[in-house]
């Protein structure tokens, strides 16, 4: 895998420099008027230099430097102008993701025969943006995202660091772990060990580094290594992940409209688990043949890319619906996504509460009046010619008893001969 | 909601000389119909084993809402969906 990262430094700052020239090289304090109530959202270097930091109250900006020039935040302007640089990045790569309101990761995996190698490709970038934006621009290329991002951290203004397959590692070496995403206690906590530099970091092992920082420690720790394993997700990717099936003619049985939905919301999970994703919204949209939408939806309690557990919500929302008409098209879509966390696998059964008491019921049921009481349906070919051919109905396998019976020829034969039996086979 | 017949229930049936049911007995009840809804066929299978069906969707004049078949090779009706 190949990453780009691109950016402008001082983002805000720069839209209004495009704007006003004048600005260029004064100290500029972005955020409001000093006599307005308000944080410091952008500041330029030279107010930087004289204490100025991002965050910090206007009025406490002012006292600092009072010669700054104080404007007003635009952020709909900022957005607008990030838009137009995500639009200048897009025929370089269908995979572009957005990282905040300054920067975008780029897969440009296999594009030497279009832009050449990886300097030239980081040339294009820049031109491209600058023409369309007017944008100082500043990229990394290296082989995850991470390394990328330092390296157009640490570049220059108009031009793209390229890092080389395996030397991630020695250039990320004697950069400041300050770099690295953690949390200030895990920072803090570095800096009392006297680790200062990611080099410091990746020498040390992979236990005593989980052992003091526990899970983010260790990701920190890849991270110094040069690995990431993190994937670019496109903006395509980032939005709500949805499918919609339309039927032939419309359906009013649940029991097809909760086995299409289930059978949609497979296939987004599908798309989700390649991304690593989770979701933490699902909502099934239904058409009606008059032509009206019905929509409902299900919050998590905690985000999940489960099939089972995405199979339940959306089930019960599709028999929540009343069904005045029938239905003639239907939509699952999974919102509120999120980068999963990786979890431990449970040794034991992981059928719900819910699905264990059918379990149960099933099997006193079954046990008291025989198998017979019950069958499973399956789904064959939805849009089978004839009904019966959609699915199948099939006797479900006989229930493990919870008391083990004997065998008759068990219960006949004392302990003593049973043993023997064995013994002679 | 509808409940699916699996196998299809046979049933008595008069049918008009275009083919539809004018009524049908099931259960020892009999059904005048009232309404013709949708009619439809299906031929399948020629190759193996052949399926050829006339759908029709009634309503009786007892209310009764249901899918009955006219199996044309083996001229009998059956009784395949009934409606809530």
């Amino acid at each position: 895998m190949k990453v780009a990262y691109v950016f402008v430094p001082h983002f805000a700052l720069a839209v209004e420099e495009r704007e006003d020239p004048s600005l260029k090289r004064k100290a500029v304090v972005i955020g409001g008027l000093p006599h307005e109530k308000g944080n410091v959202y952008e500041v330029s270097p030279e107010a930087s230099e004289q204490g100025v930091k991002v965050g910090m109250s206007l009025r406490q900006a002012e006292e600092i430097c009072p010669e700054a020039i104080f404007l007003p935040t635009r952020e709909e302007k900022y957005r607008a102008a990030f838009e137009e640089m995500l639009k200048a990045l897009e025929p370089f790569s269908p995979f572009i993701e957005p990282h905040g309101l300054d920067g975008a990761y780029l897969e440009v995996s296999g594009l030497q025969r279009l832009y050449g190698p990886e300097k030239r490709l980081g040339r294009s970038i820049v031109e491209a943006v600058k023409e369309a934006t007017h944008l100082p621009i500043r990229g990394g290329i290296a082989r995850n995202k991470f390394t990328a991002r330092i390296a157009a951290l640490e570049g220059t203004d108009e031009k793209v660091q390229v890092i080389a397959p395996g030397k991630e590692r020695g250039f990320l070496k004697e950069l400041p772990v300050t770099l690295l995403p953690t949390s200030d206690e895990m920072r803090g906590r570095l800096h009392l060990l006297g680790i200062r530099t990611m080099g410091q970091l990746a020498s040390l092992p992979k236990s005593a580094v989980l052992a003091q920082f526990g899970l983010e420690g260790r990701w920190a720790n890849q991270l110094a290594r040069g690995q990431d394993r993190s994937k670019v997700i496109g903006r395509r990717e980032q939005g709500p992940q949805e499918l919609g099936f339309r039927f032939e003619d419309p359906v009013e049985e649940m029991q097809v409209l909760q086995m299409t939905a289930k059978q949609l919301s497979v296939e987004l999970l599908t798309r989700l688990h390649y991304y690593g994703r989770v979701c933490g919204k699902v909502s099934v949209t239904l058409e009606y043949d008059t032509g009206q939408e019905e929509e409902k939806q299900i919050a998590l309690s905690e985000p999940s890319a489960e099939e089972l557990k995405i199979g339940l919500a959306v089930e019960r929302l599709v028999a929540s619906f009343d069904y005045g008409d029938r239905v003639s098209a239907l939509k699952v879509s999974l919102d509120q996504l999120t980068q999963g966390k990786g979890h431990q696998l449970s040794l034991f059964s992981t059928r719900t509460l819910r699905q264990r008491r059918i379990d149960n019921a099933v099997a006193n049921i079954t046990g008291k009046y025989g198998s017979h009481c019950f069958l499973q349906a399956q789904l064959l070919d939805l849009h089978a010619a004839l009904p019966e051919r959609r699915f199948a109905l099939l006797r479900p396998e006989a229930p493990t008893t919870r008391f083990p019976v004997k065998r008759d020829h068990e219960q006949a034969l004392p302990t003593s001969t049973k043993y023997r039996v064995h013994e002679w086979r | 909601m509808s409940r699916l017949y699996q196998p299809a229930q046979s049933i008595e049936s008069t049918s008009g000389d275009r083919g539809q049911p004018l009524s049908f007995q099931w259960r020892g009840e009999v059904h005048r119909i009232l309404h013709l809804g949708n009619r439809w066929r299906v031929h399948l299978d020629w190759w193996r084993v052949e399926i050829w069906r006339e759908y029709f969707q009634v309503e009786a004049h007892t209310g009764f809402t249901c899918v009955i078949y006219h199996d044309l090779l083996t001229d009998e009706w059956y009784l395949e969906r009934v409606y809530d």
